[in-house]
């Protein structure tokens, strides 16, 4: 049914162009920090599951997240985390957060990165936490931030799912194939003949982006409200791409080539080679710089149509996952376990590979923070009032670590964890979300 | 403003009375029956479901009194961004060959309370306008190969200014759907004159082609109007021409709406003469079709977990449902209870076997079908997207009655941990149907919302998930007697579907929420109490005409609410 950009298309892109796709930012990188800068510009890495983390991930009895807490310093990390042990004094587990906007039976869907009540006309009621980061940490990248993801069901916007936005009826859809996403991260977009060739075509493109938006620029100029917000996106997406264009143009000829996704164009769905491609290529964009924030979303515990299978969780396990009522032989912990170990395991993949990334005087996980958030679930598979988040990485110190925060009911939401990470990485914001949920930044976390 | 019409998706609260162990999983926006656009009860201080309290407006006249005295208040002026199918559509009708181009850039699917051309669900983030540019790279190459495609005179030179001229004034007349204006027509050639002096007349042209299909008003259609004395503001020719085919073609508009919208002879006159002729053939199925897909959630037909019935005979489900759709609207009376009680379908020979009717030599052929099958619910693809008693129940009460579920009881725990519960563990064992349907209707905590559309799925509980006639479940007998809820004119007993089917079609309150539907989708957002006497007036009309659909759209299309808008309003 989707059809995907052509092949021809994509393996140009992959020609010349990604070479000098990657140069402006990673020579900036370079750069700066040959010019001594002290600290890298922070990163930031949200990665969401729909569907919360299943009926014993985070019920106020949860099994899940059960662990000794001698206190918030001390506290052994839960068994299903045990993959980011190794990063014990990086982690740090907030617990019992509210998001009241959920809107539907199986997730906050747009609600879980905003925030925001869902509109009456559908689609995001706010813009979500990572392109707000993304409006300070990625002001001056080739991608502001990327978002990349799965469903189980092949939708961009299901409620099961948590999805981006830039505002209120602005979705921010995430790239489902990880091959896809690589091309047009790391693609270039124009045919490439020879060197010469390619920059005049360049050129030529740059041209003909700038008399498109400022087609688009006139018109939003002359409209109102939600009318002008609408184009005021399509501006920023064109300049985006003008940009992107333009940094190609002033670095063509030398080249460092990531490594595209080793699967099929269209491959997309719960597949593990999948969720490995769309983490690979998260990795090569902070590595290259081609961007400071990236959103993974992951399809969560539901377990229909045999999503969880490559773990050896049955077809039809949602009763079990979601509601604890039919006991499969795994039982439904052990299966909720095992998919949240799965995801820890990817997780500690990633963070591994940052800390193998030498930036300044350590490593790129140094600067960046990981927020692992679930969409609650819903009130139907889960308390929306009792949502974990998990957190790895200091922001160069700007953010406590290693502590485990426990609330009680509607003491604190999901947005004024999101607020404390944002003002960790700089952003000027004292508020985020619905504001009769924001009470503010969370003290212990910050440093 | 946007608050004034808000509307609680019923799935919120319904879920609560499951998670105290109801033993049916009440249907999600995935799995089935969330609410479309609708009109909370709450909102609608009314005995009749999908009646909303009028708020008054502008002045305007209603639909079915063109220029009558009805005040009502106007939608406001907006851009509509395309949708992947229309784009797709009008990009491939621009050039020869597209093969190989993934026009449909960025496949948007929407939550059920969203029509999917809704202009909230479309936008333009950074992803599609990259997928965009690439795709105008590719479709560029027509004007590589064959510049004529544009105008034939290019084919001789494209250095004359005065061809370049009049095929670029052409082009953007095909590819905006208007005419562009004197200054848009001089911007477009002061570009193409710099491409040249840049890169010369071959690159020039193709990039300008590149920035037409790149422009705002390529991939959005405007609804904004010409501001007049009274404040309102009268849609164009063009864009009436484009909201028309769009609405009911899904496409652009042919030959015939542009020629009118060409003359400016797009009033109400020849709206309605251009609607009837549209309707008059099936150029108006794929709209329409459309239309009944998403309000009655069909796209959600799947196979698995239905072992009963091939792949192949579910996977028709759908087509013969539109066949039906188009049968019923274009070759019998076009009536809503023609659709609701038709004793008929369009079927193949292996679609006659799943339905036990006399079956067609080959290919589709229409058929009786036996006396159970009564109208669009009784078909295969109603039953299969709604699986289950409460699917279905909910479904009829969200989107043929317009209504959504009281909110859970104040008691309500929604701590999960009361599954341990559930029915199944009190018994011991697994419950039987009618142990689920007692307690679903007996206990308050199930009964705050099954019993609100429980039984309204009881009387098709003769077909299993597949949609496919059963007798009896594991040898446990079918209770099919079931009632109507929340009508307000029909409510009441009802046993088995031709007996629901019959009690719907004569509802009055099924009629206006049918009314209520159309118009929210034809103009695709969400209706809310501003909305009211527009769709009360449609309503009126639409049961005076004893449920003609054709009318009823008719009637929409030359109403105020369809040409005319009110201005665009600043962000609260």
């Amino acid at each position: 049914m989707t059809k995907s950009i052509s092949r021809r298309s994509f393996q140009r892109w992959l020609g010349l162009g990604a070479a000098g796709a990657l140069l402006a930012p990673l020579t900036r990188r370079l750069l700066a920090e040959a010019e001594g800068a002290a600290v890298a510009a922070p990163r930031f890495f949200v990665f969401t599951d729909g569907n919360g983390w299943g009926h014993q991930g985070m019920s106020r009895n949860a099994e899940l997240l059960n662990t000794t807490i001698r206190s918030p310093t001390d506290w052994d990390v839960p068994n299903c985390l045990q993959a980011l042990a190794p990063y014990r004094s990086e982690l740090s587990i907030v617990r019992g957060l509210y998001n009241s906007h959920d809107g539907s039976q199986h997730g906050s869907g747009w609600a879980t990165l905003s925030h925001m009540p869902k509109p009456a006309q559908g689609g995001p009621g706010g813009i979500s936490i990572d392109r707000l980061v993304a409006q300070t940490l990625g002001a001056a990248d080739p991608f502001s931030s990327i978002a990349l993801g799965l469903s189980e069901f092949g939708r961009l916007d299901s409620p099961a799912e948590c999805a981006s936005a830039d505002g209120e009826g602005q979705p921010f859809p995430a790239f489902n194939t990880p091959v896809r996403a690589f091309a047009n991260i790391f693609g270039n977009g124009v045919p490439m003949a020879d060197q010469g060739g390619a920059i005049s075509l360049l050129q030529r493109d740059k041209s003909l982006l700038d008399a498109a938006c400022a087609e688009t620029e006139r018109l939003e100029k002359t409209l109102v409200g939600f009318e002008r917000q609408k184009f005021q996106q399509m501006v920023t997406s064109c300049r985006g791409l003008e940009g992107r264009l333009t940094s190609r143009i002033s670095t063509l000829g030398t080249a460092t080539t990531p490594t595209a996704p080793a699967i099929a164009l269209d491959r997309t769905g719960l597949d593990p080679e999948v969720i490995r491609g769309h983490v690979d290529v998260a990795i090569q964009a902070f590595a290259l710089g081609m961007t400071h924030v990236a959103h993974l979303s992951v399809f969560g515990m539901d377990a229909h149509n045999d999503g969880w299978g490559f773990l050896g969780i049955p077809g039809d396990a949602h009763e079990d996952l979601m509601h604890g009522t039919k006991p499969y032989t795994q039982g439904h912990t052990e299966c909720v376990r095992l998919i949240a170990d799965y995801k820890a395991r990817e997780l500690a993949y990633f963070w591994g590979k940052l800390k193998e990334i030498p930036e300044g005087n350590g490593t790129m996980a140094d600067s960046t923070v990981l927020i692992w958030v679930n969409s609650g679930g819903g009130k139907h598979h889960d308390g929306h009032d009792y949502n974990p988040i998990v957190i790895l990485g200091n922001a160069a110190g700007k953010l406590q670590a290693g502590k485990f925060i426990e609330y009680g009911i509607y003491q604190r939401s999901v947005s004024d964890v999101f607020l404390s990470v944002a003002q960790a990485l700089g952003v000027q914001a004292q508020s985020f979300g619905a504001p009769e949920d924001s009470k503010g930044p969370i003290g212990e976390l910050l440093a | 403003m946007r608050r004034e019409i808000y509307f609680q998706v019923f799935v919120s609260v319904a879920a609560l009375a499951c998670s105290l162990g109801c033993q049916e999983e009440l249907p999600t926006e995935r799995n089935g029956g969330a609410s479309a656009p609708g009109v909370a009860s709450g909102e609608a201080p009314s005995n009749m479901p999908g009646v909303m309290a009028g708020t008054g407006g502008v002045s305007g006249g209603a639909p079915g009194v063109p220029g009558g005295s009805a005040t009502c208040a106007l939608p406001p002026q907006r851009y509509s961004r395309l949708t992947p199918e229309a784009l797709e559509s009008k990009t491939v009708s621009l050039f020869p060959n597209t093969s190989g181009i993934a026009l449909r850039v960025l496949p948007y699917s929407p939550t059920p309370q969203v029509w999917s051309h809704e202009t909230q669900a479309l936008s333009v983030p950074q992803q599609f306008f990259d997928e965009w540019f690439r795709v105008t790279e590719d479709l560029a190459a027509n004007v590589d190969r064959d510049p004529g495609i544009i105008d034939p005179c290019l084919r001789q030179s494209i250095g004359d200014d005065a061809c370049v001229r009049s095929a670029m004034s052409a082009f953007l007349e095909r590819a905006w759907e208007r005419p562009a204006s004197a200054d848009e027509l001089d911007g477009t050639m002061q570009f193409f004159a710099g491409e040249v002096a840049a890169a010369g007349g071959a690159t020039a042209l193709r990039q300008t082609v590149r920035k037409v299909l790149l422009s705002p008003f390529y991939l959005f259609r405007s609804e904004v109007g010409v501001a007049g004395a009274d404040g309102q503001y009268a849609l164009s020719p063009w864009e009436v021409a484009g909201a028309l085919s769009y609405f009911l073609t899904g496409k652009g508009p042919d030959a015939e709406l542009v020629q009118a919208a060409k003359g400016g002879q797009l009033g109400v006159v020849e709206v309605r003469s251009e609607a009837q002729r549209l309707l008059a053939s099936a150029e108006a199925s794929p709209g329409l079709v459309r239309f009944f897909d998403e309000l009655l959630g069909l796209q959600r037909v799947s196979t698995a977990n239905r072992p009963q019935v091939s792949d192949a005979v579910i996977q028709s489900l759908p087509e013969e449902t539109h066949r039906f759709i188009s049968a019923a609207l274009w070759q019998k009376d076009g009536l809503l209870r023609t659709l609701l009680t038709g004793n008929f379908s369009m079927v193949t020979p292996e679609l006659a076997s799943y339905y036990g009717a006399t079956a067609p030599q080959s290919g589709w052929a229409e058929v009786a079908l036996p006396d159970y099958r009564r109208g669009i619910l009784t078909q295969g693809s109603f039953l299969t997207a709604h699986p289950g008693i409460t699917s279905r129940g909910v479904t009829i009460r969200n989107k043929l009655l317009c209504l959504e579920l009281p909110p859970p009881p104040p008691n309500v725990n929604q701590d999960l941990t009361k599954s341990a519960g559930s029915l199944e563990a009190e018994l011991g064992r697994k419950p039987n149907r009618a142990e689920v349907r007692a307690k679903h209707m007996s206990e308050a905590s199930c009964a705050a919302c099954h019993s609100q559309v429980d039984p309204m799925g009881y009387p098709l509980d003769m077909f299993d998930n597949a949609g496919a006639y059963r007798a009896d479940v594991n040898g446990e007998a079918l209770d099919l007697e079931g009632a109507i809820v929340g009508s307000g004119d029909v409510d009441g007993k009802v046993t088995g579907p031709a007996e629901l089917t019959e009690k719907l079609a004569a509802s009055g309150s099924v009629a206006r929420c049918f009314a209520q539907q159309l118009y929210s989708f034809a103009s695709a957002r969400s209706v809310g109490p501003s909305d009211s006497c527009a769709v009360s007036a449609l309503a009126d009309g639409f049961a005076k005409s004893g449920g003609d659909i054709r009318q009823l759209i008719v009637s929409y299309v030359t109403s105020d609410a369809f040409l005319k808008r009110s201005p665009m309003q600043e962000t609260p």
